[in-house]
């Protein structure tokens, strides 16, 4: 079973850049963990989502990047160095971990 | 003292070497109450100048000593900066602590206010109610359109503040008070305040169109909410207006999206705190937190951007 959420303890005092695609994104360590957790559900069960992404824009604010998730679709975290403002996003980590557990049960994560 | 004391001003100048002496002069003149006035050292002095006339006066407030109490500026909108010192004015809400070369400022209206001043050199600019009344009633809103793209707004507009100044000082001096020239002026200088302070106008002003009230709305929530993770989304919600409304209306007002608007409006705000005097050391992280920003290596990156320094460059630079 994947756990989506990894305990305060063991978490990496790191942020991600989340590549998609050409782009990549600046995110939080446990938005990372919980894309790519969720990422490998949707490949297991053969299906696709849209996910609204917490992300850090170029000029440091806090922004959203609306991405598609599924099979074939490339993503790559890689280590980006911590930042002191660094926020974890429970929230979206709650909610993709609902997904997770609503696509491993059979149901539609595609309302 | 009457309104006449403040008001029916010419040319005034007025210099002193007691404490007493400042106070019977200056304290009828902001309705003062409670004043304390010491000297620092064993030379005390005060010089006070006033060109001007009921509608707009220009003033300069030296003193070598140390002055505090509570004042009121009546019903005259009155900004003010200072050139030496430092000061401090509070209200029941809020207290600005004042340091020379930052921004002027707007004492507080229509109620009474605390200040301390010390060793300082002050700039004083009085101007009736009416006269911003009747020059925010023929603005389109607000005035930033006059606003260059490249330089931040702030730059342009307290130019143009300190612009308009200089002109109305010397149609004064040479046209004199019953002038043309002098009544352009004034007219000039409430033009560039309510560049400089948007609010100014605003809250003077009822009369407005549907149009105008949903930009207002627009620019009141950004002001209000720059510190969160707002949208463009948000901001269209909050002015009844589109996505695209509140896309076209920026560009039409402010010449840039929505979004630079908000992030020059947390990067204005980090700026001045960082300014303010007497801010601690190390506190440049709960700043740009505190402006709405969530990374620190990206958001010093733009702050170097537009002010051409980085926080904690302006931080060490106004360290007491």
């Amino acid at each position: 079973v994947l756990r989506v959420v990894r305990s305060r303890e063991t978490r990496e005092l790191l942020m991600k850049n989340l590549s998609y695609g050409s782009s990549a994104m600046l995110v939080s360590d446990d938005t990372a963990a919980a894309v790519l957790h969720y990422t490998a559900v949707l490949a297991m069960t053969r299906s696709a989502d849209v996910v609204e992404v917490p992300t850090i824009d170029a000029h440091g604010a806090v922004s959203t990047a609306d991405i598609v998730l599924g099979p074939g679709i490339p993503l790559i975290a890689t280590p980006a160095p911590d930042d002191v403002l660094e926020e974890d996003h429970p929230v979206f980590v709650e909610e993709l971990t609902s997904r997770v557990l609503l696509a491993l049960s059979g149901g539609s994560p595609l309302r | 003292v009457s309104d006449q004391a403040r008001h029916d001003i010419r040319l005034m100048s007025v210099t002193g070497r007691q404490p007493d002496a400042a106070l019977q002069v200056l304290a009828p003149i902001y309705d003062g109450a409670g004043w304390d006035c010491r000297p620092t050292d064993d030379a005390f002095w005060f010089r006070y100048v006033a060109i001007g006339d009921e509608q707009m006066s220009v003033r300069r407030l030296q003193m070598h000593g140390h002055l505090r109490g509570t004042a009121s500026t009546g019903s005259d909108v009155v900004v003010h900066w200072l050139e030496r010192g430092h000061a401090r004015v509070q209200t029941a809400r809020d207290v600005s602590r004042l340091q020379p070369g930052a921004a002027p400022m707007m004492l507080p209206r229509e109620e009474r206010f605390e200040f301390e001043y010390e060793d300082w050199d002050q700039r004083l600019i009085h101007l009736s109610k009416a006269l911003l009344l009747e020059v925010a009633e023929e603005q389109n809103v607000v005035t930033t359109s006059a606003f260059d793209r490249r330089a931040t707004p702030e730059v342009v507009a307290r130019t143009q503040w300190q612009r308009s100044l200089g002109l109305a000082v010397d149609a004064f001096r040479v046209h004199g008070a019953e002038s043309e020239a002098w009544a352009d002026a004034r007219r000039e200088v409430a033009r560039a305040l309510l560049v400089l302070h948007p609010s100014s106008g605003e809250r003077l002003l009822d009369r407005r169109s549907a149009r105008d009230d949903r930009i207002r709305a627009a620019l009141d929530y950004v002001l209000n909410h720059a510190h969160e993770a707002i949208t463009v989304d948000d901001i269209a919600d909050a002015a009844s207006l589109s996505v695209r409304g509140v896309q076209e209306a920026f560009k039409r007002e402010f010449q840039r999206s929505p979004m630079a608007f908000v992030r020059e409006t947390r990067l204005d705000r980090a700026h001045a705190e960082l300014q303010a005097f007497g801010v601690e050391r190390g506190a440049v992280a709960e700043i740009a937190r505190r402006s709405g920003f969530s990374h620190m290596g990206r958001f010093s990156a733009t702050y170097h951007e537009r002010f051409g320094e980085y926080p904690r460059d302006t931080l060490r630079s106004s360290a007491p």
